[in-house]
């Protein structure tokens, strides 16, 4: 029989005409998720308050007012004043650039440590394999809070006195910057227990994925190993990645305030939501805004980042992943 | 002509995607009678699963539904019922086996207890009652020692024997009709063989009518009365085994059976394949969905869409230019 | 499942151990000397009375000395002695332990009998707007941390409706006070039960083997309730370590909130008075609770699925 007349504009009927790529229609769907647009809006409003925030504060966040204590908000100090007369509202700005900054370094240490870990797992297999995942299950099994605590309970004093000598060698002013060692305590720490599920996540990504047809057709046509990895199980492991990053940053706002709270983190004067809740935890009868205020603000950063985790979430795994 | 068992009209399910509404069934009518098999051939995607689930009332609400057509099981319209009153009907009146025996039984239950909690939902017998009969039921179904086999899992059981469990449950409130949704596609050539004389068999025994729907063509030689060829959400031709086979007269049936694969070849495992990719169903275009496909489409394809024209007694096709009979096999 | 279990709990050993070893060697190598920390400052700058205090507490031997002693210590059920108060740890552990088991039960209950229900709820009416309040609400509560929700929740009841006064203090599990530190533990790992029991219900709602059911013709309420919830329970499971993370954490912050003698209260003092022993000691059972717990969810799979029941 004669081939197809093909009959002309009938093709695009064809089902195989109009692939849309993997990442339009999760942006797409992101895009009509009316939550993880809201949660976008407040992340990069905060984003933007990190940058510019300590120059737009209408007061300085450290000076203190004796005669101008726990005042309540008003046209001034619209978020009121706190026990010592320091000016919330520019306080507030300021701890949001503390929890952004620590969020961008630990998310960005923890998500790299993760994947050279679960990577090389993956790869390595055998008794690296094992090692790495032994470390794994060590370090999830202790309560976060706990380890982070401990840790920068125990790790400050030997920092000090480390970073004390290479002073003395170096004379690097920035080493006798105490707000500069918290930062790198609480980022150690922080770091040091987020890894691991990153580590998992990537090392069962791959290994899942080496198992499917598509890699073992490549394997079997004799790609390169190190093609397929950037070719294939790179890209395809990449989305599960952000959508675990961007749920991790409302955990680690949340762990990072903990530890101020507790007292182990962004040391006073330094301004950090957690230990701003926390120096007017027992106020809370009588000055009610002491709380309030960075409690909320706290609360909305990371309701903020969460509507947008979630939102990813959905978009990028239609048929979900678990953490 | 006796009343038919199932009468479909025009029957009509939409899917709501994100690229417009889908329309796997799009005016579908057909008639089983007591005792008859209807085969339902077609490509993969031709809309088969998606007929059986309507007129089960199995298609997921969040999915879509059917919209229009009649449906009527034992002289009783479903598509006019409440879903209370068409889940009653189900298994009572209409059983259905699936095409993946391996995910189709519930994996943490025991096999026993799926098929008797079917009775106790139906018959409303006692525990007693509904084990009693599960025994003999999987002792019918050709399941060996049926007691000890009563409590054992799914993942327990090969693919030929959870086929029969299935068959078992479908069976086991004695309806009126079994829909089968290629129920031994995943099964290898001799289990298909076997399962096939099994249905024949029980089919016989109990004078119950069946869907069959496969895209095995040599299947439906084996087991069926009458077949109906989908395309594209329609039935494009409907038959008699014997006319189907010997003159088929839509393109697209020919092209089918132009693709049957030998024997050696089925042994082999081989599926049929035929050139091109059915069309989109969410954007289906005037005129034949198989024109771009057809061997020998003429201009009135792409402007106007066929309807089932009778072609012979008991055998129509949708198709405006009809595989012209062949001089061995009748008149021009 | 002998073996099963066998294998499981072999496993686990070595991770508490290692669990125990770092946490003693963290606290070893931690900030100098704790006597630096209790005594004041001449009476350590004296070298005499500190090298005699260190023999008393014997923190002049060696680390492994020092480690075995106190693992060894641990078997016989000796924790060490509290640095600031010089008795030993385990009688107040005793005694403040029930009153965390108690809390931690009460808002594990809290959690099942709100987290699974809501969570099948929003799977089945999926994609509507029940589906996105109860999400919704769930990320809401998870991201405000207890020590923020907690004030605020007495800011609202107690200031401004002045519905209740202030729940502070211990009066027993069944006294009104209770209720409200119950649910702040509850609060936090209510999400991660939300959210694992909706995704499960979806996941097995799409299953052939609930399309099976369907069209047996099963009622769909004891579809859900035979079919669904078994299958689905699996990934609330698989986050049992997690929930029971976030209900050692939540204990933390409402112990302290509510003035709560409890387990995790004991450890945040320890944590401000740097008394390592009492450190230790909680750490080790924190840490000891989660990997308990994950055991439990690895036997609890061979309960909920028969295939490795099997095996
Ligand atoms: N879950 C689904 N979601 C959206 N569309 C579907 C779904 N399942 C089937 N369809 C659509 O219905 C059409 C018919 O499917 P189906 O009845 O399963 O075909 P068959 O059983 O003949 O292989 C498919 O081509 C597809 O477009
Ligand atoms: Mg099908």
């Amino acid at each position: 029989m004669a081939e197809s007349t093909g009959i002309a504009g009938l093709e695009d009927d064809f089902q195989g005409g109009k692939q849309r790529s993997l990442w339009v229609d999760a942006m797409e769907r992101l895009i009509r998720n009316r939550a993880a647009m809201v949660g976008l809006f407040i992340s990069v409003l905060l984003v933007i308050t990190a940058l510019i925030g300590p120059y737009i504060a209408p007061h300085d966040y450290i000076k203190t007012n004796i005669a101008n204590i726990a005042a309540t908000p008003n046209a001034t100090n619209w978020f009121g004043t706190d026990l010592i007369g320091r000016d919330i509202f520019s306080r507030i700005l300021h701890s949001v650039r503390t929890a952004i900054f620590v969020v961008v370094v630990v998310i960005t240490i923890s998500t790299i440590l993760g994947i050279i870990l679960g990577a090389a797992a993956a790869y390595l297999g055998k008794w690296v394999d094992d090692g790495i995942m032994r470390l794994t299950d060590i370090i999830l099994a202790f309560p976060d809070l706990l380890l982070v605590a401990f840790i920068s309970l125990t790790i400050r004093q030997p920092f000090v006195n480390w970073l004390g000598t290479v002073y003395q060698q170096t004379q690097w002013e920035i080493l006798r910057d105490t707000l500069f060692l918290d930062y790198l305590i609480v980022f150690g720490a922080l770091a040091l227990v987020s890894w691991p599920g990153y580590a998992r996540l990537i090392r069962g990504q791959i290994l899942s994925l080496r198992e499917q047809d598509f890699i073992r057709a490549q394997v079997a046509l004799g790609v390169p190993d190190r093609t397929i990895m950037f070719r294939h199980l790179v890209p395809n492991s990449i989305a599960p990645v952000i959508v675990s990053m961007s749920i991790g940053i409302g955990g680690i706002i949340l762990l990072e305030s903990s530890l101020s709270f507790l007292g182990f983190g962004i040391q006073p004067p330094g301004a950090s939501w957690g230990s701003m809740v926390t120096e007017n935890l027992f106020e809370w009868r009588t000055h009610p805004h002491l709380v309030l205020m960075p409690g909320l603000t706290l609360a909305l950063a990371v309701i903020g980042f969460n509507f947008l985790g979630d939102g990813l979430n959905d978009a990028l795994n239609p048929r979900q992943i678990r953490r | 002509m006796p009343e038919p068992v199932l009468s479909i009209r025009a029957l009509e399910t939409h899917l709501y995607s994100r690229e417009g509404t889908i329309r796997p069934v799009n005016g579908v009518s057909f008639d089983i009678q007591q005792g008859e098999t209807l085969g339902i051939v077609g490509e993969s995607g031709s809309g088969k699963t998606m007929t059986a689930l309507s007129i089960m009332g199995l298609i997921p609400k969040n999915l879509g539904g059917v919209v229009g057509g009649s449906v009527l099981l034992d002289g009783e319209d479903l598509a006019q019922m409440s879903d209370s009153e068409v889940r009653r009907r189900r298994s009572t009146k209409m059983g259905m086996i699936f095409q993946d025996p391996a995910t189709s039984l519930n994996p943490t239950m025991k096999v026993g207890p799926q098929i008797a909690e079917t009775m106790k939902t139906h018959l409303g017998i006692n525990d007693t009652t509904a084990r009693n009969r599960t025994i003999e039921l999987l002792d019918r179904v050709g399941i060996p020692s049926p007691e000890g086999r009563y409590n054992n899992y799914p993942f327990q059981f090969s693919g030929g024997m959870r086929q029969r469990v299935m068959i078992a449950i479908a069976l086991s409130c004695d309806p009126l009709l079994l829909i089968a949704d290629e129920p031994t596609t995943a099964l290898d050539v001799t289990i298909q063989a076997q399962l096939l004389d099994f249905v024949r068999e029980i089919k016989e025994e109990r004078g119950m009518s069946v869907m069959w729907i496969t895209h095995d063509l040599g299947v439906v030689a084996e087991l069926c009365d009458k077949v109906a060829v989908m395309y594209a959400g329609s039935i494009v031709e409907k038959a008699s085994v014997d006319d189907v086979f010997a003159r088929p007269k839509h393109r697209y049936t020919s092209m089918l059976l132009n693709s049957m694969p030998s024997i050696a070849e089925r042994t082999a495992g081989r599926l049929m394949s035929i050139k091109g990719l059915p069309p989109n169903l969410a954007n289906l275009r005037e005129g034949c969905p198989f024109a771009v496909r057809c061997s020998a489409p003429v201009d009135r394809c792409t402007e106007e869409r066929p309807t089932l024209l009778p072609m012979g007694t008991e055998h129509s096709a949708a198709c405006w230019n009809p595989v012209a009979e062949t001089a061995g096999n009748g008149k021009m | 499942m002998f073996v099963y279990t066998l294998r499981r709990l072999i496993l686990a050993i070595p991770v508490l151990f290692a669990v125990l070893f770092i946490t003693f060697t963290l606290g070893f190598y931690g900030p100098g000397d704790p006597l630096e920390i209790f005594y004041n400052e001449e009476l350590v700058s004296d070298p005499e009375i500190t090298q005699r205090l260190r023999e008393l507490h014997g923190l002049d031997r060696p680390f492994w000395e020092q480690f075995v002693d106190y693992f060894t210590g641990l078997l016989e059920g000796d924790w060490g002695d509290s640095i600031s108060s010089g008795r030993p740890v385990w009688p107040s552990f005793a005694a403040s332990m029930p009153i965390s088991a108690q809390l931690g039960l009460a808002a594990a209950v809290v959690l099942v009998v709100l987290g699974i229900p809501l969570g099948a709820l929003a799977a089945v009416k999926q994609n509507t707007w029940v589906d996105y309040l109860i999400v919704f609400v769930s990320i809401v509560v998870r991201s405000v941390p207890v020590f923020v929700l907690g004030p605020m929740l007495l800011i609202v009841l107690v200031l401004w409706l002045s519905i209740m006064n202030v729940p502070i203090g211990w009066k027993g599990i069944f006294h009104t006070n209770a209720i409200l530190p119950v649910l702040l533990m509850a609060a936090g790992p209510l999400l991660v039960v939300v959210r694992q029991t909706r995704v499960g219900v979806i996941e097995v709602l799409s299953e052939n083997y609930i399309r099976t059911a369907r069209a047996k013709g099963m009622r769909e309420r004891f579809v859900v309730w035979r079919h669904v919830l078994k299958n689905a329970l699996t990934p609330v499971f698989t986050t049992m370590g997690l929930i029971m993370s976030g209900l050692v954490t939540g204990a933390f912050f409402v112990e302290l909130i509510f003035g709560i003698p409890g387990f995790a209260g004991l450890g945040i003092e320890a944590f401000q008075a740097r008394d390592y022993p009492v450190i230790l000691g909680v750490t080790i059972i924190g840490a000891a609770i989660i990997i308990i717990s994950n055991l439990l969810v690895d036997l609890g799979y061979g309960l909920l699925d028969p295939r490795i029941r099997y095996e």
